[in-house]
């Protein structure tokens, strides 16, 4: 009996380190945004409100950040799956040895500090002069998002029987309607899931925006940097404007959960 | 609805010869098998007819029209494949329907289509289901109503039974033989299944290694196997070898063959490709062996001894030994015999088959 109860004990205790690693920063950066009144002597806010938020959208940068974001974001989406759909087809029909070593590469590009491709791109962008350019971002932004997007899709397609597209093609279809009529309608929940990763890919770019777009191009990430990163410490608008990118986040991860049934880690269609 | 001819197929994987044929006629409205072990080029035969394997020389026919460079969904062939690829996120009706949208025929031309297809199917009732919620019994039929709603020109089957339980294997062969036989369209057929193949088929290529070794009806497959090989697949066959001492009855084709350990076994033989003197193997089958009561001075009576007996319901299936060979023999239940007795067989000679070793 006592080693029994001593167990459960032991089991709380490991599942709450987990839940306050998760759940600790999120906790203070909600107090935070939404803090009026906080003495240091208390442990929560005495007043909570929206102060910060009216705040920070009295900054033009930080109104134009919103707007760079959540535009790029969409766009960054749409023109990696462009890439990523035909893509994806190739890597998960014809299993070549062209196609591994793509996806290796493509797997590899994961693994590489974002840094490192900053740094590549750099002198390239300067030379072109795409520095501080809007649209230049976006392939910039495909760059990190594409390996992610590409396995799930690749995934999908891989799990589609090839019997399908013979089929389709027997009963009349070109290999272009095959893919719209028979691998998108059964892939969509993978491709989704590629877009989604996309998406949240770029809301959450900092390093090679900061390279390549600030100070023309500020983004969320880069203006929550500045409140935070410049000579003065203010947390509460930082906060306040990581929320837009937190809420996302969650909202993209209870998406997953319920409608895809697929877990953000895997990713599979 | 036409005939479809072969001319110089070669396909070949890396050094491996898939399909070597230099001519294949299959005849209008024909209902065609293409029988051989896995590995045979059945499969890559009835893709490149398909479309979907392009040969690596030679050209496909349909009618007079040259198909070669046709690609796949301009060919207008309806194709039955083994796992009846049914599209998962249609219902029964689009999956029916998806040939006929391609081609952008109207709604009521489609309907009209569907009700005739599900009608001869009897699959009317299950219109509006997904495939995951058929039967495979239903889900091959909704593979066959998709691929006849199109009036092909020619239906082709892969092995679309193998993945039917046996009994409703049987039921179905029937069905689709009396379909095809309604319609009057130029079929082929691959299986591995002989039984399936002789149940449902007008005529048999059998082939090994990507080349044919014999066509014929059935009934020829089975009594004149031209090699051994196709003797071999056809039915349980065993072989006495041996060499043709004289040539007993011209008119009959029938010789005598002498083994090495002695024995003498008058046989059928192909005389255009069988002389005195040559090695040829002698094709024995269960009921080509009869039992009798006493050895005779009669050819073909022999001495044997039971090596093995197996109960198998409704016949008894022993293995008995003449001499050397080891040979397999059917008899009713009623005549039960241990292993090790000593029994007299007859070998019935116009049955025996000698084929050129």
């Amino acid at each position: 009996m006592y080693g029994e109860r001593r167990q459960r004990l032991w089991d709380l205790l490991v599942i709450g380190i987990v839940m306050v690693y998760i759940l600790l920063p999120m906790v203070v950066l909600v107090e935070y945004a939404f803090a009026e009144k906080w003495y240091a002597y208390q442990l929560y806010p005495s007043q909570w409100g929206l102060k910060w938020f009216s705040w920070v959208f009295k900054h033009h940068d930080t109104r134009m950040a919103f707007l760079y974001s959540y535009t790029l974001a969409p766009l960054v989406m749409l023109t990696t799956l462009a890439l990523c759909i035909p893509a994806g087809y190739v890597l998960g029909t014809k299993r070549t040895k062209l196609s591994i070593f793509t996806e290796n590469l493509v797997n590899m590009n994961m693994a590489l500090p974002v840094i490192v491709i900053g740094i590549g791109l750099l002198p390239l962008y300067t030379r072109l002069g795409l520095l501080g350019n809007y649209w230049a971002l976006i392939p910039a932004h495909m760059i990190g998002a594409i390996p992610y997007t590409l396995r799930s899709v690749t995934a999908a397609f891989m799990q589609v029987p090839r019997d399908l597209e013979e089929a389709a093609r027997v009963l009349g279809a070109t290999k272009l309607q095959v893919i719209r009529k028979v691998y998108i309608p059964i892939t969509w929940r993978g491709i989704l899931a590629g877009g989604i990763f996309a998406f949240s890919w770029s809301l959450n770019e900092f390093i090679l925006t900061l390279l390549l777009g600030a100070p023309a191009v500020k983004t969320l990430p880069i203006a929550i940097y500045e409140y935070v990163g410049g000579y003065y410490l203010t947390p509460q608008p930082a906060a306040a404007l990581s929320i837009f990118i937190l809420l996302p986040s969650i909202a993209i991860a209870l998406f997953f959960e319920k409608y895809l049934q697929v877990s953000l880690g895997l990713g599979g269609g | 609805m036409a005939r479809i001819v072969l001319k110089d197929i070669l396909k070949k994987y890396g050094k491996v010869v898939a399909a070597d044929i230099p001519h294949l006629e299959i005849k209008d409205g024909e209902f065609f098998g293409l029988l051989g072990p896995s590995g045979s080029g059945k499969t890559t035969t009835l893709r490149i007819i398909a479309g979907l394997t392009r040969p690596d020389k030679g050209r496909v026919y349909i009618g007079d029209e040259d198909i070669t460079e046709v690609p796949p969904e301009k060919r207008n062939l309806g194709m039955v494949f083994q796992s009846w690829a049914l599209f998962p996120h249609l219902t029964v009706f689009e999956n029916i329907a998806f040939g006929l949208r391609l081609r952008k025929l109207p709604e009521d031309e489609i309907r009209k289509r569907i009700k005739w297809a599900t009608e001869l199917l009897q699959i009317s009732e299950l219109l509006n289901r997904y495939p995951w919620q058929l039967s495979g019994g239903q889900q091959q039929r909704v593979a066959v109503a998709r691929a006849i709603v199109l009036y092909p020109r020619a239906l082709l089957f892969d092995e679309p039974l193998s993945n039917l339980d046996a009994k409703l294997r049987e039921q179905v062969r029937f069905e689709l033989r009396k379909l095809q036989k309604d319609l009057k369209i130029t079929s082929v057929y691959v299986t591995h299944d002989q039984t399936e193949a002789f149940a449902i088929c007008d005529r048999i290529a059998i082939m090994n290694q990507g080349r044919i070794q014999q066509i014929g009806t059935p009934e020829e497959i089975y009594s004149k196997p031209r090699t051994k090989f196709v003797a071999e697949f056809i039915g349980i066959t065993r072989f006495i070898e041996g060499r043709v001492d004289e040539i007993v009855d011209e008119s009959n084709g029938l010789i005598r063959v002498i083994t090495d350990d002695g024995l003498e076994i008058i046989s059928w033989g192909d005389l255009d490709r069988i002389t005195k003197g040559s090695k040829v193997y002698v094709a024995v089958r269960p009921d080509f062996i009869s039992l009798v009561s006493r050895k005779t001075e009669e050819p073909n009576v022999f001495k044997a001894v039971v090596e093995m007996a197996t109960y198998v319901g409704d016949v008894m299936d022993y293995e008995i030994r003449i001499g050397n060979w080891r040979l397999r023999f059917k008899t009713s239940p009623t005549h039960k015999f241990t292993v090790g007795q000593e029994i007299y067989v007859k070998l019935h000679k116009e049955k025996l088959i000698a084929i050129l070793a």
